[in-house]
């Protein structure tokens, strides 16, 4: 069958979507032969210059007006798919990222190419020539497999997908094409249009050591010594939705369903109790440590290390230990360099 | 001469140790109230006098120097351990006060399995206490919905009560011995023993106190065998509160001891239960203890029960799961904050008791007055959580959004008035103005329509314990009307 | 300008205890014991609506709120609450069909109420709803009345002087702002500082006697429904993920004790990043 990864939005966030889909299909999706790239983005992209490439055999670039019109890249999603013809049985795979934009765009590509589509897959196989996908659902409380029916096969794929390697450019020289008429495709609309980059989102997500808080942390001045304690260990910090709704902290640090999925080599949670909806936020990380004052508290479940205790007083402790040891001239263990800035 | 503020912090360090005296700009304003002024405190607007210090003690002698010092000076000291008080117990109303904090004497001192007694420092949380007991297989029978945060000497100060009063008593049922410090510097020890006849019973002298005539520096309470194997639920739903203030009253008048024995009326039970029991009131009973007496209890309730024919039992996993989310913890107290600034909807307490003869008139009385003579208001309602062989309790919930109001007003427009009717309803009516927040600040201006004639007793006790009125003043007794 | 807002009731699945997740023979996990709560994005759309209303008052032209819902847990008295807070009509699509996993047949439903409005509407969708996850409603919705979607929007506001709002979006790390205008889907995310106002009891009095409306939209036909959705896609398993840590207890005699043996004889290992 034929997978197509497509990409959309903008430098750098699509050097993200390459890697994680990479991941993904090599894990899932290792032995289609035929394999295309669509780049739809309002930049020229440089495929010289990125630090990965998607790993298939053709890639196809295309330009939009505007950044993130979704109405736009659904029309280039449109006429690329038209040109080719599909078998019913042999219909695609169009694979895209987990970023919100790109995750809209697989559910409505599927629905103008009448296919189907599932966003945040996590798995994929094929059983008895049916075509399953797992994704989390019940607001990570469980997991959920379904099969898919239809073709094209548009699945957005559950952030997380990280890929190790670096891989040097595949030698696929990629091809301009050019979509005619994007100005109907988004008619008179939007009026006005203006588009700012906000945070660097890389930072919490691509962190060695997250620092995690929830409601427990009880108030703003405990979070900004919580951030001191992440500037002392060289980690980053993010937060529940809770916390975040609160602006004790901003949405960029958001963990969990709604926000970022991160893996770190260790991650420190403080005053989250671990609902399933966060749980999903940390999971992946390879060693946690929580610390909460009730010790039936579910976050223990899902931790290697456990302090019962008010997370409070654990952080201006730690703070202090950290500190001291700092000043005795001692090795400091995360080397803030260490972490993408 | 009074001390200046610099000359009592002064004192105090050179007393306690500089580490032990915080005169922090931002602690010292959010230690000048309690929950009562909840909404002053989320919008950063203090209106009480900022205290001159919290004194952090480590120890009872520390306590003793202390107050003996503020008694010497005539300085006003306000005790405190978990600081979840709602009724203005904490506020420091008269300038240059001195908060005595005693959560740092936290250290569960004996636990006594043969004579069935834990010692505890007024510092150890409910929490703390009660876990490492169920750990050990008993239990303390306390659980006051701010176990999160209650510590054992508010808890013995304000005369708490527990969801499980109805079967092991309040505080005052609990409570075998205790040690407290007086304001002259004098420490006290009341023995622990079974019962005594020898002369009054001066535990009720210093249990609900609230800090206005002493310091509780440790307590022994009662400890229970703990078998939640046992544990049973039962949940009906009804049509009216007359009904189900009858069936507490028959479960009590026939000798039986439910740990739970729970009445919601409409209202308040749409809060909780909207997915069982649309305007419906709800009648809720554990029962606890050992297996023979939870099946005699549980036996026992529903035939009660089953002779109301306006009764619906439901699925009892819906009572244990809503029973598992009831306690109030430091994420709710957050939560709250960000509801209260985003909706401006505030929502607060007050709790009665009466006998079961007038108990339905005051809570017919005081919603509806409620609800007709206090604008704004979104919510009115309540539930009887407590039940004795003579009456029950009322706990009144109520909602309003601040309208057109500044902080420092919210109080004048909304709280008082809320509290006046409920109050003038009760003592109207025979009942109890107080159930088991104690009066704090916010109700002490009812004090003597109370305590009526036996005020006497009251202010006789005062004048002994704390001739020099230093110990948190306005609260239980009011200060003088300016 | 009408403004139409879709939203759901669903089950507070933070309060649900281990054994209601055991699934039943239709694949659900037992939510009868919880209490169900407002969608928390659906819950931001609605308060959002209410905000554009209130910015929008003094101006010529009236705006028309409407709420609307597919769902059969919303208790009675959320759906009053709404009328009390002056959504003009309350309107729920009703509908036997298990619903969790089908966003395409939420949005036909919602699709066929909405067609059957004159004016053109702004409709707001929370982003997703915590027990399908599906993140698809408002999208589809979209394609199906042929109109633009916005997504996820932070904030929307009113626009001076004509009836265009201003929309912002917040997205993988880029914020985009842009003026638009009916008829168009405004998928609602996360928006701090959102949390649905609540009704006086005197307005709850102001609204005695009125009912919200239980409808089938003319041109619904369930089972055609039912046969779409079993064309699409099929739930086959619904199961909780078991993967509970060997956890280390970190105990010392005070917290100080506890912060030195946590970061020498634990976090310190973490070193070789």
């Amino acid at each position: 069958m034929k997978k197509i990864m497509v990409f959309g939005g903008r430098m750098p966030d699509i050097e993200g979507q390459i890697k994680e889909l990479n991941a993904f299909c090599r894990l899932y999706l290792a032995g289609e032969i035929e394999t295309e790239a669509w780049m739809i983005s309002d930049q020229d992209l440089n495929m010289a210059q990125m630090t990965v490439t998607p790993e298939v055999s053709r890639i196809k670039l295309v330009k939009v007006r505007n950044p993130y019109v979704a109405e736009e890249y659904l029309a280039v999603i449109q006429a690329l798919y038209g040109n080719t013809h599909y078998s019913p049985d042999t219909g695609p795979f169009l694979l895209f990222g987990s970023g919100s934009f790109v995750s809209a765009l697989a559910v409505r590509a599927a629905y103008r190419l009448n296919g189907v589509s599932c966003v945040g897959v996590r798995k994929l196989r094929w059983q008895n020539e049916r075509l399953l996908a797992e994704k989390m659902v019940y607001s990570g409380h469980l997991v959920a497999e379904f099969q898919l029916k239809k073709r094209p096969c548009c699945l957005a794929i559950s952030p997380g997908f990280r890929d190790g390697s670096m891989i040097q450019a595949s030698g696929v020289e990629p091809e301009n094409f050019t979509v005619a008429d994007l100005t109907v495709a988004a008619g008179d609309w939007p009026r006005t249009y203006r588009c700012d980059r906000t945070i660097d989102a890389a930072g919490l997500t691509a962190a060695a050591l997250v620092l995690a808080v929830g409601w427990g942390i009880g108030s703003r001045e405990n979070v900004r010594q919580t951030a001191e304690l992440a500037l002392q260990l060289g980690g980053e910090l993010g937060g529940s939705r809770p916390v975040v709704m609160n602006a004790w902290l901003g949405m960029e640090q958001l963990l969990g369903t709604s926000g970022a999925v991160v893996a770190p080599e260790a991650c420190l949670v403080f005053g989250a109790s671990g609902s399933a909806a966060f749980k999903v936020g940390i999971e992946k990380s390879k060693w946690i440590a929580a610390v909460n004052c009730d010790e039936n508290a579910p976050i223990f479940q899902y931790a290697d290390v456990a302090i019962c205790g008010d997370c409070r007083e654990f952080i201006s402790e730690l703070l202090q230990y950290v500190n001291r040891e700092q000043r005795s001239g001692d090795e400091i263990v995360y080397d803030r360099n260490s972490t993408a800035k | 001469m009074k001390l200046s503020r610099e000359q009592i912090v002064n004192r105090l360090q050179e007393m306690l140790g500089r580490e032990r005296v915080i005169t922090d700009e931002a602690v010292l304003k959010a230690s000048s109230i309690d929950r009562f002024r909840k909404y002053e405190d989320i919008c950063g607007v203090y209106t009480r006098p900022v205290p001159a210090a919290i004194a952090q003690v480590g120890n009872e002698e520390q306590v003793a120097k202390v107050l003996h010092f503020m008694n010497e000076n005539k300085l006003n000291a306000v005790p405190r351990t978990g600081a979840s008080a709602t009724e203005g117990g904490l506020e420091t109303a008269v300038e240059n006060s001195v908060v005595i904090d005693g959560a740092g004497m936290n250290e569960i001192i004996r636990i006594d399995t043969y004579n069935m007694l834990a010692t505890a420092q007024c510092g150890v949380p409910l929490q703390v206490l009660e876990d490492k007991l169920r750990e050990m297989g008993y239990t303390t029978g306390h659980s006051p919905q701010s176990k999160p945060l209650a510590q054992m000497g508010g808890l013995v100060a304000t005369r708490s009560t527990g969801q499980f009063s109805t079967l092991y008593g309040g505080i005052e049922d609990m409570v075998v011995g205790l040690s407290a410090v007086f304001p002259n510097g004098q420490i006290i020890r009341v023995k622990n023993v079974p019962r005594r006849a020898a002369g009054p019973d001066i535990r009720h002298v210093i249990i609900g106190s609230e800090g206005a005539l002493c310091f509780i520096t440790e307590v022994t309470v009662k400890i229970f065998r703990y078998m939640p194997e046992n544990h049973r639920f039962y949940g009906y739903t009804l049509d009216s509160m007359k009904t189900g203030f009858e069936i507490l009253r028959e479960v009590m008048v026939e000798g039986y001891r439910p740990s739970i024995a729970r009445l919601y009326d409409v209202e308040d039970g749409a809060f909780h239960f909207s997915h069982f029991a649309a305007d419906r009131c709800v009648l809720i009973f554990m029962a606890e203890g050992a297996k023979g007496i939870v099946e005699v209890t549980g036996q026992a309730i529903e035939a009660i029960v089953s002779r109301y024919s306006e009764c619906n039992a439901v699925d009892s996993r819906l009572i244990e799961r809503w029973f598992t989310h009831l306690n109030w913890g430091p994420e709710n107290i957050a939560r709250e904050r960000v509801e209260i600034m985003e909706t401006q909807n505030i929502g607060f307490t007050t709790e009665v008791s009466g006998c079961w003869s007038i108990i339905h008139e005051i809570y017919e009385n005081c919603v509806r007055r409620i609800r007709d003579e206090v604008p704004d208001i979104t919510m009115v309602g309540g539930h009887s959580s407590h039940s004795y062989l003579n009456g029950t309790n009322m706990y009144f919930v109520y909602y309003y959004n601040i309208v057109d109001c500044k902080p420092e007003e919210e109080v004048m427009k909304y709280h008082d008035p809320i509290n006046k009717i409920i109050v003038e309803e009760t003592i109207r009516l025979g009942g109890s103005m107080v159930h088991h927040h104690g009066i704090g600040k916010a109700r002490a201006q009812w004090i003597k329509e109370e305590y009526q004639s036996s005020y006497y007793v009251l202010e006789t006790l005062k004048r002994a314990f704390d001739p020099e009125g230093i110990m948190n003043a306005g609260t239980i007794i009011p200060l003088p009307v300016k | 300008m009408k403004v139409i807002v879709c939203f759901k009731e669903a089950p507070d699945l933070e309060r649900m205890a281990p054994a209601d997740w055991e699934t039943d023979a239709a694949l659900k996990p037992d939510t009868r014991f919880v209490p169900t709560v407002l969608n928390v994005y659906d819950e931001s759309a609605l308060e959002m609506a209410l905000r554009l209303r209130d910015a929008a008052r003094g101006r010529e032209k009236t705006t028309e709120l409407i709420a609307l819902t597919v769902d059969s847990v919303s208790p009675p008295r959320m759906l009053k609450n709404l009328l009390a807070l002056q959504y003009d009509r309350v309107v729920k699509i009703e509908s036997s069909l298990d619903l969790r996993f089908h966003a395409l047949a939420v949005a036909k439903l919602l699709a066929a109420f909405i067609k059957t409005q004159d004016d053109a509407p702004v409709i707001f969708c929370g982003v997703r709803s915590n027990e399908g996850d599906n993140g698809k409603t408002p999208l589809l919705l979209a394609e199906m009345l042929g109109i633009p979607c916005i997504t996820p929007v932070i904030d929307a506001t009113l626009a001076a002087p004509d009836e265009s709002l201003d929309v912002t979006v917040d997205i993988d790390g880029w914020r985009v702002g842009q003026r638009v205008r009916a008829p168009v889907v405004l998928a609602v995310g996360n928006v701090a500082g959102s949390s649905l106002r609540i009704p006086t009891l005197k307005d709850k009095m102001r609204v005695k006697g009125r009912e919200p409306e239980m409808i089938l939209p003319a041109g619904i036909d369930v089972e055609e429904i039912a046969a779409v959705m079993a064309r699409e896609e099929e739930l086959v398993s619904l199961k909780t993920e078991r993967q509970k840590r060997d956890t280390a207890f970190v105990r010392g005699q005070d917290m100080a004790e506890t912060a030195a043996i946590f970061y020498n004889q634990y976090l310190k290992k973490r070193a070789g990043i």
